[in-house]
């Protein structure tokens, strides 16, 4: 039995990696429950009034794609589809915008968007929460350029925007997985503009994130892979964090059955 | 020191006086750590070559690592410099293929680290840790169907209640004291820095 305390960690890293492959292969197809915190979330983006314009701000790197890629899929999905217009660029994740602009580019396209017009994308801007700042006194000399390296103001949609203020944005999306993040934007854009705040974050982060919700500060909070999971089938565009929900599942009651046999072989050994 | 006094009192009177807001105080400072900001990039592109040519000379431990760390830091620039765009084809490739995929790589490790953590620290030692397990299994259950699927058969309709409890009221009130208890330290630690106590910053004993 005491064993059962020490399994060599080769063969857990085995066990996890055949559970991940085999889910790939034989779907369990388990439903999944909307949270919620989920359904807040989307009816916050959703009754915004037409023809909105919101500002995204996916504020992430290849690292946690993952679990905020389907959350963005769906968030461009959801606002194209109720037509508002979008600024899209973050500030210090310069990892994060070369990987989204396929995907922004074949969703919106796909809705015929016109570049400049209906939507933009601003890239990555360096200074964190200063580029923040900036960005709510002039919206242009913060950037100074788009994705592609072009003069900012010569885009129509700028001119409807000359800086992150309520009048003109109705809603920051912001994707989290560190600093700067979602707390940034509240404290130095949200707070003091008064733009309404919906986040997505990785799974670990939901508990520091919780209590913004709570106290309204946060006007929905879409967790980790579960969340996004939620999400997509809220949107109606089943994805990737759907898909993964059944690895999950098998890698959480894996984890489980294995504190279990380690707990049995602790209590065997301290009776004898 | 005194640099970092009176640097203290402009940015609180930038944003806390009426002449502060007036003459637009913060938005030179802004433009001021922007331009900071990028000096401090340059900087620390010449500190990691100088280090790491040290390394190379001295065929200090691991020097290997630092001879592909400046080809790598190099190579990128001048690529990325060459073509002059994210789409590039090399600066491109190299970022799909090479950057993005050991990144995303080495984040999904850690559910592997993790699993085996688990297994390893989650012992019933004492009535804590017996809490902190139970707690940890019953919302690491919850956040994957299934958890719904396991209490739906055991509590019906309250399936949903253990996990939202446990989120929403147990960790959302120990957060809140955390992130108090976090920021009260900073604005302490920032005021013990203004008044001179605390020196670490520039190379002093630390506090006084």
């Amino acid at each position: 039995m005491e064993r059962l305390m020490k399994i060599d960690r080769r063969i857990i890293y085995l066990i996890a990696a055949a559970l991940v492959i085999l889910t790939l292969f034989v779907p369990l197809g388990l439903p999944v429950k909307i949270s919620d915190m989920t359904r807040g979330a989307y009816s916050a983006i959703e009754n915004l009034p037409d023809g909105s314009l919101v500002f995204i701000a996916p504020m992430y790197d290849p690292g946690a794609r993952g679990e905020l890629d389907p959350m963005f899929v769906a968030m461009l999905h959801q606002c194209a589809k109720r037509g508002y217009k979008m600024l899209i660029g973050n500030t210090s994740w310069t990892l994060g915008v070369q990987m989204l602009h396929p995907i922004v580019t074949d969703i919106l396209g796909d809705y015929g968007y016109t570049y400049g017009e209906d939507y933009i994308e601003l890239g990555s801007k360096p200074g964190g929460s200063i580029w923040m700042q900036q960005a709510t006194n002039d919206l242009v000399t913060a950037c100074i350029t788009d994705y592609n390296n072009q003069p900012l103001a010569q885009f129509p949609i700028i001119s409807q925007v000359p800086k992150l203020a309520a009048e003109y944005v109705d809603a920051i999306l912001v994707l989290d997985c560190g600093t700067p993040g979602a707390r940034e934007w509240l404290t130095y854009v949200s707070t003091p503009t008064g733009i309404p705040l919906v986040v997505g974050v990785i799974q670990m982060s939901v508990p520091e994130h919780t209590p913004f919700l709570d106290s309204g500060q946060y006007k929905g909070l879409i967790g980790g892979s579960r969340g996004a999971a939620e999400y997509e089938l809220l949107v109606g565009k089943p994805g990737k964090a759907v898909k993964s929900q059944d690895t999950m599942s098998v890698i959480a009651l894996m984890v489980t059955l294995f504190i279990i046999l380690g707990n049995i072989g602790y209590l065997t050994s301290r009776k004898k | 020191m005194i640099l970092t006094v009176l640097s203290s009192l402009v940015v609180i009177f930038s944003q806390y006086f009426y002449l502060g807001k007036q003459w637009n105080l913060m938005e030179y400072l802004n433009n001021w750590f922007q331009i900071s900001y990028a000096v401090a990039l340059a900087l620390g592109f010449v500190n990691l070559t100088v280090i790491h040519w040290k390394n190379i000379q001295r065929k200090r431990e691991g020097w290997v690592f630092s001879i592909i760390l400046l080809l790598t830091m190099y190579g990128y620039l001048i690529v990325g410099l060459a073509e002059w765009s994210f789409e590039g084809p090399i600066f491109g490739w190299i970022y799909e293929n090479i950057m993005a995929a050991l990144s995303a790589a080495i984040f999904s490790m850690v559910a592997f680290f993790i699993t085996s953590a688990a297994y390893r620290a989650f012992r019933v030692r004492t009535k804590e840790a017996t809490i902190l397990l139970v707690c940890a299994v019953l919302v690491m259950l919850g956040r994957a169907p299934i958890g719904d699927a396991i209490w739906k058969s055991w509590l019906g309709g309250w399936s949903g209640f253990v996990n939202q409890w446990m989120m929403g009221t147990l960790n959302m009130a120990a957060m809140r004291a955390i992130t108090l208890g976090a920021y009260v330290g900073g604005f302490a630690t920032a005021l013990r820095i203004m008044l001179g106590l605390e020196r670490a910053h520039i190379g002093g004993t630390g506090t006084q």
